[in-house]
């Protein structure tokens, strides 16, 4: 493979990162905020999705750079290439529906159960290059890690460093989110004319 | 192109992107906090005391009950 195989810690990284704690945060947060009706929930699900789409694209990116050299071809519709850019959609049109629907129970509520539906597509990703015919390499097979001893040892690191990576984006982002609606709660509460209570002549008249 | 110039674009899009997404989240950071501040200025009459300030940043000694926020 030459020197592309080096874009292999990346682009394994990332899509680990997506597809394990980032959309895995975003399903588990939205059946919280359903069950709970919790607001944190559902700003932490929206700051993950946010970091999950970011890697997923790295994921996409990497991939054909990879495959032109090795395959012969950028893109191919294969399984696992086709399930993830699926993916990518899905959370693309799930951040897409937080921006055009007004803040609010409302949106939380309906991006919850978004957010619980395009999981489902998750462990697809993950499986199908066991349940289809595929050319995308399989690292982790039912035999354990198919890597020489250094690259695992590089490809642990790199997993290490990005799942870092990811719980400090997601805590930067959520205290963003967080930030900006209470900002514009008391935005709205401070720019709300209140009714001034009556004095006390008026009252006993 | 060979392999190398493949790991350089690659290499380089990785980094642009999470270079791009916390540029992102820093601009955000300064918009948050110039909000903050102007919501503060809208809040606080002029010639209003320090104890109104103290109040809008929350800290102990305002006085309970004093939001910082005045009747329109």
């Amino acid at each position: 493979m030459g020197d592309v195989q080096r874009l292999f810690y990346f682009h394994l990284a990332s899509a680990w990162v997506a597809l394990g704690p980032a959309f895995t945060t975003v399903f588990v947060c939205s059946v919280a905020y359903l069950a709970r009706r919790r607001d944190a929930f559902d700003r932490v699900a929206a700051a993950s999705a946010e970091i999950g789409v970011l890697f997923t694209t790295i994921t996409l990116a990497t991939g054909p750079l990879w495959a032109r050299p090795v395959w012969g071809s950028y893109w191919t519709w294969d399984p696992r290439l086709t399930t993830t850019l699926i993916l990518w959609f899905m959370y693309a049109g799930y951040l897409l529906l937080r921006s055009v629907v007004p803040p609010g129970e409302r949106r939380a509520r309906l991006a919850a159960v978004y957010g619980i539906i395009a999981w489902a597509n998750v462990p697809l990703v993950f499986m199908s290059i066991r349940w289809w015919r595929t050319i995308h390499p399989q690292v982790i097979t039912g035999s354990g890690m198919q890597l020489e001893g250094t690259m695992a040892a590089v490809l642990g690191l790199s997993l290490a460093a990005f799942t870092l990576l990811f719980v400090v984006l997601l805590l930067l982002r959520t205290a963003h989110v967080r930030t900006a609606d209470d900002l514009s709660a008391l935005r709205r509460s401070a720019l709300t004319p209140r009714p001034i209570p009556p004095r006390k002549e008026e009252a006993r008249s | 192109m060979n392999s190398l110039h493949f790991l350089f674009i690659g290499l380089a899009l990785v980094w642009t992107l999470i270079g791009g997404y916390v540029w992102f989240l820093a601009s955000r950071q300064t918009r948050l906090r110039r909000e903050v501040e102007e919501l503060k200025a809208q809040l606080i009459r002029p010639g209003d005391t320090e104890r109104n300030s103290s109040a809008l940043d929350g800290r102990q000694d305002a006085r309970p009950g004093e939001s910082g926020r005045h009747e329109p």
